[in-house]
């Protein structure tokens, strides 16, 4: 698939870009031309990233409420402004994944730290450059365990379940202002995050990352033909179909 | 007489904060109701200046002496050079008349921010050899930098408590506080009314550095930016007749530095630095009313407002509201002056 994209000279900021999905996009998006600011805790790998594809690159937590405004700071004053944030960083909770009653209080904390808390308060920071600019577009990653409840995956589950809320919440909120959210479930990957949750998962049956970034990529430079904010990873391909 | 004019003590958001309307007759207001202050059509300017953390704490490497680094201005956003204060070891908790003073500090020098960063000294101020002139990456200021603290708040500031809704771009070095009590909620009212918002950049700099040669000086030319789309909002508004009400002083003087001759901005946004004072005898181009806090006396802040309304009717009303128990200085109350149309104005 190779359909042109609209994202020359779009803004956009990817969390957890150093591996997966993230370093997925980013390089999919510096190719479209777009002006990338890549955010990961991992800063050697991010500094690869950084020098393969000219993405700007973010050394920080998005869990750590201080890093917030520096990090919106350093995006503002990387790209001046921005058009698309793709908030991909995720934390999966302890592995072996383990029974709800089982999880210790601090590792649903982490999760909801992560999976809901940082990218509430990285939007926020945010926020005026989409309000008082042109608009844009906040994209949350859901997954099938924010809808069911499959046991040992509590912690993360939970932690998405609330962050496809906070999207809905923010586009009930914002969307007649000009700002889009959407939460999309990319599908099981063959990425370093599914094998920590499923080690025996056969690699044969999971999509690769670098295709599921340019369908995403594709689906998001139309998704102005999809409503609604939450989508299935069966709903949003049929957008592209 | 000299009025008592309270500080606000806690450094919070108040969305109920309390608004001194100055137009024809004085009203004690609050923020909330500001939307039934303006009418439609109205143009509201507001400063999505993000304030940097703007304390460095260091080592003259040369001599290995502690230091502090307050960022003073921007004086160039794209190469990152800045004007910026050097005390002597210590920090906001001691009073400033009794920090050590710094090591002396020659062109060439290098400072070590802790992990974060070095820089060398690229210019001394030949009057004020404490003033400096450096290359900081913004990264490396958020790296090393603490927000800049105000000795009567009761707790210790985080960057959070220094940015308005609307801070966006890292250039400001103090909060422009005449947004800190705005919402969303008071913006989306506002447009609901018909008001329009629109942003400019202004660097707001330091408002005061503890030294009397240095603040004789102040302001410092700041830098601000106002994006074409503002421009031709604002335009168009005063050719037909329309309010334009800047939030915050820095907004007021970029507009007015801005302005052409024939009272527009140029249609293609401007980028500058102004070092422009506005008093009483300023001829005011673009605004018409001023959203602001409540200044104190001797502040080159009220010489503006007299730009816009009467000091003597300033001074009455703040008499009434310190009386009414406004609060001043950040995160205190606010005052709307809305001025006469001038007579060339139509």
């Amino acid at each position: 698939m190779n359909a042109p994209m609209r994202y020359e000279r779009q803004r956009v900021l990817v969390t957890g870009a150093s591996r997966g999905l993230g370093e997925a996009l980013v390089r999919k998006l510096t190719q479209s031309g777009a002006r990338v600011v890549a955010l990961s805790r991992d800063g050697e790998k991010l500094a690869v990233l950084a020098r393969e594809t000219g993405a700007h690159a973010i050394v920080a937590d998005v869990a750590q409420k201080e890093a917030a405004y520096a990090i919106a700071g350093e995006v503002v004053h990387a790209l001046g402004g921005v058009d698309l944030i793709i908030h991909n960083a995720g934390y999966l909770g302890a592995t072996p994944l383990r029974l709800l009653a089982d999880t210790d209080c601090e590792d649903l904390e982490r999760s909801l730290a992560v999976n809901v808390v940082g990218p509430f308060r990285l939007t926020k920071a945010l926020l005026p450059s989409l309000l008082l600019d042109r608009g844009g577009t906040v994209v949350t990653l859901s997954s099938d365990a924010a809808v069911s409840a499959y046991p040992h995956w509590g912690a993360y589950s939970v932690g998405k379940a609330a962050l496809d809320h906070l999207a809905r919440i923010f586009a009930a909120e914002l969307e007649s202002h000009g700002v889009r959210f959407l939460a999309l479930d990319p599908g099981d990957m063959r990425t370093a995050m599914h094998f920590a949750a499923i080690p025996d998962a056969d690699p044969e049956k999971l999509r690769d990352p670098a295709r599921v970034a340019e369908e995403m990529l594709a689906f998001l430079a139309r998704a102005r033909d999809a409503e609604g904010v939450r989508f299935s990873a069966s709903a949003w391909r049929e957008v592209l179909k | 007489m000299r009025a008592v004019f309270a500080p606000a003590v806690m450094p919070e958001r108040r969305p109920q904060a309390r608004l001194l309307v100055l137009g024809d007759t004085a009203e004690f207001s609050s923020l909330a109701e500001l939307p039934r202050q303006l009418a439609r059509g109205d143009v509201l300017v507001v400063n999505d200046a993000a304030t940097l953390p703007a304390s460095l704490m260091g080592t003259h490497v040369e001599s290995g002496g502690a230091i502090e680094l307050r960022l003073v201005a921007a004086q160039d956003a794209a190469t990152g050079v800045w004007q910026a204060l050097l005390f002597g070891a210590g920090d906001w908790r001691t009073k400033t008349e009794e920090r050590s003073s710094p090591p002396a500090v020659a062109v060439g020098d290098s400072l070590q921010f802790a992990d974060c960063f070095a820089a060398l000294v690229e210019d001394v101020d030949e009057h004020t050899p404490r003033l400096l002139r450096m290359r900081l990456p913004v990264t490396g200021i958020y790296c090393a930098g603490k927000p800049v603290q105000y000795a009567y708040h009761r707790r210790e500031l985080a960057l959070w408590d220094h940015q308005t809704i609307f801070a966006s771009r890292p250039v400001a070095v103090e909060p422009p506080s005449s947004a800190m009590h705005f919402t969303w909620n008071l913006v989306f009212s506002l447009q609901r009314r018909g008001v329009e918002v629109v942003r400019l950049t202004h660097a707001t700099g330091i408002s005061s550095s503890g030294d009397a040669a240095i603040d004789a000086r102040l302001p410092f030319p700041e830098r601000y930016r106002i994006p074409p789309a503002t421009a031709r909002a604002i335009n168009a508004a005063r050719k037909a007749g329309r309010r334009v009400i800047a939030v915050g002083t820095g907004a007021m003087r970029a507009l007015e530095s801005a302005a052409l001759g024939d009272g527009t901005l140029p249609a293609a946004g401007a980028e500058d630095v102004t070092a422009l004072r506005i008093t009483a005898a300023h001829e005011r181009c673009i605004v018409s009313g001023l959203v602001t806090g409540m200044h104190d006396e001797g502040a080159s802040h009220l010489e503006l407002l007299a730009s816009l309304v009467e000091p003597a009717k300033l001074a009455e009303a703040y008499r009434e509201a310190a009386a009414k128990g406004f609060l001043w200085h950040e995160y205190g109350d606010l005052t709307l002056i809305l001025a006469r149309p001038k007579a060339t104005e139509s």
